[in-house]
């Protein structure tokens, strides 16, 4: 699994033009057509998880040991992204749907650009 | 879009090989014997044939042929000359195959098309396997952060449970269904009949799903043979509809089911002439049991979030309302990728001509066939769609 992003970590865009955000990011605004009026914005900080899995049979690539969450978490006045999810225990009894979920990222040269925690 | 054709469009024969593990084959060992057998099945000589489309996903990067895997295939057969093309659509790579065949016939640009699809996947450590597969979600905001197929579909399954109540005993029963069905199939990966207790009982793959809520690693190849009306013979199924849509990114909503196989229905039953009523068997893409439960619902068998209970009482079953995968579908015949599309129309055909056998659908008139391929943001990025008339 090589392909990485154009854009730095934990990032989403947002239109100068009209305000428009999109995740992951993009050169055109789908919203109102403008081209590279687009600028890099960090993602939100926090969000409510919206759909979650408990991974037990992973891919060579990433090497995650199993098992894992991963979810999609809606970020406040933000995208829905999808991530890992760093859980205390056994994380089929550690989440809920609609839980809180704080987004964490990680340094500019780590392959994963952020990572969820169940918020404190 | 309207693409009703200039030209009626009929399937003159099909060609399936045993799906599951085999060591001994290749893709492109598959596709030769796919194709061997569905110019018998059409009695057509190979010389016949004017254009074809290979469907093929995974053999660049699990079996090393990158390119050319058609015309490889094709080589024994003697037909060097003809524009062969190699389609990759995801998981409906083989049913974009026969709709690329169904239009260079419809349109009048070949008489013969044909349409085939091969995979080998199980030379390949598994999770070797799963990383390639993962490849069809966004690489960039998706599979990098760990996400497989079964933790995509697992998380759909636990929305779907969550908005409309749907139980794992509901899941379970699309394997119970689709193993009895594929018991029947002689070509199936999967010959044993199994219970809603082993499918509850199984090991976890991604939750809400186990083992046997999934389709496995498989290899297989299909072929169908497309041809004008002229060449067709009395018997040989029609093709009323064929459509194909994408992903239109729309946010995700509710991701308890899939806006573009419901717009690709629309379409296909428009150009058909038909409502869903009309559908006597869907063979549709179960590539893990929420899946199909969610396609009943967007191909208009019944009301949205009523699949699990529409399944539980049989009303998919080979006798029921209507007979969904009776072939024992992805999770029994076996999915590879490459050649579902095929493999689903190559059912149809068998049942419309009344020649499926002990698993044959009494009464059969009208055959509906729905593959996806690829996932991105909470929603498939290709589905393709056939209805099947019979003669
Ligand atoms: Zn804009």
């Amino acid at each position: 699994m090589r392909r990485s992003s154009a854009h730095p970590h934990a990032t989403w865009v947002r239109c100068r033009a009209c305000g428009a955000g999109f995740y992951p990011a993009q050169r055109r605004c789908t919203a109102c057509g403008a081209w590279d009026q687009l600028d890099d914005e960090p993602l939100p900080r926090a969000g409510s998880l919206f759909a979650w899995t408990v991974v037990h049979v992973a891919a060579a690539d990433p090497p995650l040991p199993v098992p894992y969450a991963v979810g999609y978490v809606d970020l406040d006045d933000g995208p829905r992204v999808l991530g890992p999810i760093a859980v205390d225990g056994d994380p089929e009894t550690a989440l809920r749907s609609g839980q809180r979920l704080t987004l964490v990222p990680h340094d500019p040269a780590d392959d994963v650009p952020f990572h969820l925690e169940v918020a404190a | 879009m309207s693409a009703t054709s200039e030209r009626t469009v009929a399937i003159r024969g099909v060609g399936t090989t045993t799906f599951g593990r085999q060591p001994g084959e290749t893709d492109r060992s598959l596709a030769e014997r796919a194709v061997q057998l569905a110019l018998a099945d059409a009695d057509l000589d190979p010389a016949a044939i004017d254009a074809a489309w290979i469907g093929n996903v995974t053999g660049g990067q699990l079996g090393g042929q990158m390119s050319a895997l058609g015309q490889l295939a094709l080589r024994p057969f003697g037909v060097g000359g003809l524009p062969v093309t190699r389609l990759e659509n995801g998981c409906a790579s083989g049913s974009v195959a026969v709709r690329s065949a169904y239009l260079a016939v419809a349109t009048g640009q070949a008489d013969v098309a044909l349409a085939f699809g091969a995979e080998h996947m199980t030379a390949a450590p598994t999770p070797l396997a799963i990383e390639v597969l993962a490849g069809a979600s966004d690489l960039e905001a998706e599979a990098r952060f760990g996400i497989t197929f079964p933790g995509v579909f697992g998380m759909i399954a636990r929305r779907h449970m969550e908005v409309h109540g749907t139980t794992p005993e509901q899941l379970a029963a699309v394997t119970v269904k689709n193993r009895a069905n594929g018991a029947r199939n002689p070509i199936a990966q999967f010959d044993q009949a199994v219970t809603v207790d082993d499918v509850l009982g199984a090991r976890r793959i991604a939750s809400p799903l186990g083992l046997l809520d999934c389709c496995a690693i498989s290899d297989g190849a299909a072929a169908v043979i497309v041809v004008a009306e002229h060449l067709a013979r009395p018997g040989d199924p029609r093709i009323a509809a064929s459509a194909q849509t994408s992903s239109d990114f729309e946010p995700f909503g509710e991701m308890t089911g899939f806006a573009l196989t419901r717009r690709a229905a629309e379409e296909a039953y428009a150009q058909a002439g038909i409502s869903a009523d009309d559908v006597d068997l869907a063979e549709v893409h179960d590539c893990f049991t929420i899946a199909e439960i969610l396609h009943t619902e967007d191909l208009g068998f019944c009301e949205k979030g009523a699949g699990g209970p529409f399944v539980e009482e049989g009303q998919t079953a080979r006798d029921g309302l209507v007979a969904v995968n009776p072939s024992g579908g992805l999770g029994a015949r076996g999915h590879p990728v490459g050649a579902t599309g095929c493999a689903q129309v190559a059912e149809a055909v068998l049942q419309l001509r009344g020649d499926a056998g002990e698993r044959q659908v009494d009464g059969a008139r009208v055959a509906l066939t729905h593959t996806l391929g690829a996932f991105v943001h909470g929603a498939a990025a290709n589905c393709a769609l056939h209805v099947l008339v019979a003669a």
